[in-house]
């Protein structure tokens, strides 16, 4: 085997393996699988749907639209994806210096991790285009010419957004080098990404209503400023051979160009994402005391912000409510109160509101990987007086307050932007509180169970590990849950007597998961 | 201060540690020296509570570590063979955080920090990011940290590896401050003249099992430690 092949078969394994399981042996594989369809299969599912949907919205004459559409809309989401992977997986990974020290060409490391990383995108990739390539295919009653060409598009299509995202990722990691404040950098500007993707998106669905005249001026544009979609939208709507061949070729200059431009910075932008900031002149200083908790909790809040990979992949939930918020009063105040004042009127605007917070705060798992980011740190963790039920709590409180401020400042801008009541902020503001409460009991839990404690990128244990896939489906399933029950209920209990009974559940559901930290997370936790 | 009575662990099948019996007494330094895989780091690792054993126990200063982990580790600081930090923090601010754990008084972690940061000449670094240090500038920083709580009982993995020449002089002078103080140091080593000059007992372990313990001059005899370790290592 290749010595390149080789390093991409270890990056590989580090990527998909060494999660400790709390299962027996013999269960984990079915386990595995289990927890891995689950998700899997909503994704392709909610894939499935939309595509239907969409054909269906469009009428006959312009069904042709549809493959630029979702052609456009997976290369946001590739580009949106790997930008948020490429930081951890291509720079400042922790086997760095043990891999430049082996005898390796570096140009077989950086291809090694660069193919690795690919392979991954190739499953965000497939999710994103098989079902609309197949919806599509069926419906326009395409023959196997079609399918080859969807395939081909498919093998090339995460290589712009991979490139477009390692130079980004190039550039913040050479702006940023050792500067002291870094981090908040990135964080500031992989937000306000998260923020530009989304308005994007939403703006997206306004091309569903367009004419034949607009189709065609979009396709102009399309050829100007994204030459590589518009390639493989005509490629696929006039099975056009010449222009598979042009998209193939892009993608093939693009990606080679990269090549030779990452080959000459790789070593240098890594060396230098593993330096720290050094201050010149320090003097001693006065100390500032804090209790134990106060102490752990400032370590763990410092830890959060220190990892944009950490904060980006778990902010990105409740921040999307801010998100609609500003995009909702830039694109019309008065017409999302004429829709806010209906629901209103129906009994509905609290049970959906709710519903919106239950869901976007069950995507805020911070607890999660909390555990398995401690990695090599559990020992020294471990010998430090602090009692476990502490080490939780502060733990606990991170996720709580992070979820919490955010989904204040959401809730105030519905009351300032959107003339919410005053009851019904308050309603929200308590089941904010207690599902977030909940989602991060869940989160440790699931991470004592699940934990990952031998990574080389944090990016790894933040959106990969076992642990983060099972909490995000549990907490997706808990609010579902909530929703279902606001449902099934409404038309016999009035609303606040639901959340009442939900709310008691829930408070119950978190002291029986605390007794089980206190006893069976403490063993866990003490035998890793 | 450190008193371990029938100490007994095992990974699966495979016993590491086979029920030791161990006592570390006041103002004494007591190394603790076997091979690689003997069985060193994972004794000490039940006696700072990281690990959890299958039989026995361990008192620390009369506490036991399983019934009162919080009050045994108040009274004790551990420097692992290879320290890892939150590489997020600056040095100054770890050893802060750990001051803050501690409960260490504001005036007294001030002079504290000041008196080991300017002995291991570790002040001028003292505000950079710990991401930024080197191997022995980690140990170091771990070294100050261990201190600034003026620990009863210091335990300490291999803690010579990676200081340099004046840091390690500077580390035996003061494990020789803490037991002139009243307290006590168990360390592990598998430098023997380090151990020979400096441990006032010694103890050897093979294959999780004690083979000799003593004082030095109980255990060596009219040999060196170095003849004494290698004739029971190799002698079957």
């Amino acid at each position: 085997m290749s010595k390149t092949l080789l390093l991409m078969k270890m990056a590989l394994i580090n990527l998909f393996s060494n999660n400790k399981f709390a299962i027996g042996q013999k269960n984990k594989k079915s386990f595995v699988w289990a927890v891995l369809l689950v998700p899997a299969g909503a994704m392709l599912y909610i894939s499935v749907v939309y595509s239907v949907m969409l054909i269906n919205v469009l009428p006959q004459e312009s069904r042709f639209i549809m493959p630029v559409l979702m052609s456009i809309m997976t290369f946001l989401m590739l580009v949106m994806l790997t930008f948020l992977n490429a930081g951890g997986h291509l720079f400042g990974f922790r086997d760095f210096d043990l891999l430049m020290s082996l005898p390796v060409k570096r140009s077989s490391i950086m291809i090694s991790k660069l193919l690795a990383f690919l392979l991954m995108e190739y499953l965000f990739s497939f999710f994103l285009m098989a079902p609309y390539l197949i919806v599509y295919g069926v419906r326009m009653y395409q023959g196997v010419g079609y399918y080859l060409i969807g395939f081909v598009g498919f093998i090339f299509m995460p290589i712009v957004p991979l490139v477009l995202s390692g130079l980004l990722a190039f550039v913040i990691n050479g702006l940023t080098g050792n500067f002291r404040f870094k981090n908040l950098f990135r964080n500031v500007f992989y937000i306000l990404l998260f923020g530009l993707v989304m308005f994007g998106s939403m703006q997206m669905q306004q091309l569903l209503f367009m004419d034949l005249f607009s189709a065609n001026t979009l396709l102009a544009n399309l050829q100007k400023y994204l030459p590589v979609v518009y390639y493989l939208s005509t490629a696929l709507i006039d099975l056009n051979i010449l222009n598979l061949l042009i998209y193939v070729g892009i993608n093939i200059v693009v990606f080679a160009i990269f090549i030779v431009i990452f080959n000459r910075l790789f070593v240098r932008i890594n060396v230098q994402a593993h330096q720290g900031y050094k201050v010149k002149n320090f003097h001693l200083k006065e100390l500032k005391v804090t209790s134990r908790f106060m102490a752990y909790f400032a370590l763990q809040v410092k830890r959060y912000f220190g990892s944009t990979m950490y904060l980006i992949n778990t902010i990105v939930g409740p921040m999307m409510l801010i998100v609609f918020m500003i995009i909702g009063s830039l694109s019309g105040v008065d017409e999302i109160k004429i829709y806010l004042s209906m629901f209103e009127r129906e009994g509905l605007l609290v049970p959906i509101l709710s519903a919106a917070i239950l869901f976007t705060s069950s995507i805020c798992m911070i607890t999660a990987s909390t555990i398995s980011l401690e990695g090599k740190n559990i020992n020294m963790l471990k010998s430090l007086p602090l009692s476990i039920s502490t080490i939780f709590q502060a733990k606990i409180a991170l996720q709580v307050v992070i979820t919490m401020v955010v989904n204040v400042v959401a809730i105030i801008m519905g009351l300032l932007l959107y003339d919410i009541s005053f009851i019904t902020a308050l309603v929200l503001t308590v089941i904010s509180l207690i599902a977030s409460i909940l989602y991060a009991v869940l989160g440790l839990v699931i991470n004592l169970l699940f934990p990952k404690m031998e990574w080389d990128s944090e990016t790894i244990v933040v959106k990969q590990s076992m642990s983060v896939i099972v909490a995000m489906v549990g907490s997706m399933l808990i609010a579902g849950l909530h929703v279902v029950g606001y449902l099934v209920l409404i038309d016999h209990i009035p609303f606040m007597a639901i959340v009442a009974i939900f709310m008691l559940l829930d408070v119950l559901i978190i002291y029986a998961m605390w007794r089980y930290l206190l006893v069976g997370g403490a063993k866990r936790f003490i035998s890793l | 201060m450190l008193k371990i009575s029938n100490y007994r662990k095992s990974y699966g099948k495979k016993v590491a540690v086979d029920g030791i019996d161990l006592e570390v007494l006041p103002q004494e330094i007591f190394g603790f020296i076997g091979h690689n895989g003997a069985g060193k780091t994972t004794t000490i690792k039940g006696i700072v509570g990281i690990m959890e054993f299958d039989d026995g126990e361990i008192l620390i200063n009369g506490n036991s570590i399983s019934e009162n982990p919080i009050k045994c580790k108040m009274d004790m600081a551990y420097i692992p063979d290879n320290s890892e930090f939150y590489e997020v923090l600056t040095g100054i601010k770890y050893i802060n955080f750990i001051a803050d754990i501690y409960e260490v008084p504001k005036e007294k972690r001030e002079l504290l920090i000041k008196k080991y940061a300017d002995l291991f000449e570790l002040t001028p670094n003292l505000g950079d990011s710990i991401s930024s240090y080197s191997r022995g500038m980690k140990q170091k920083l771990a070294v100050i940290a261990a201190l600034v709580h003026e620990p009863k009982l210091l335990v300490l993995d291999e803690p010579f590896v990676g200081l340099d020449p004046k840091a390690s002089h500077s580390l035996k002078m003061i494990m020789r401050e803490i037991c002139d103080k009243g307290g006590s140091i168990f360390f592990s080593t598998h430098v023997l003249e380090v151990a020979e000059k400096l441990c006032d007992h010694v103890a050897i372990i093979k294959e999780g099992k004690i083979v000799a313990s003593g004082t030095m001059e109980e255990v060596m005899g009219e040999r060196s430690l170095e003849e004494v370790f290698l004739g029971m290592i190799d002698h079957e």
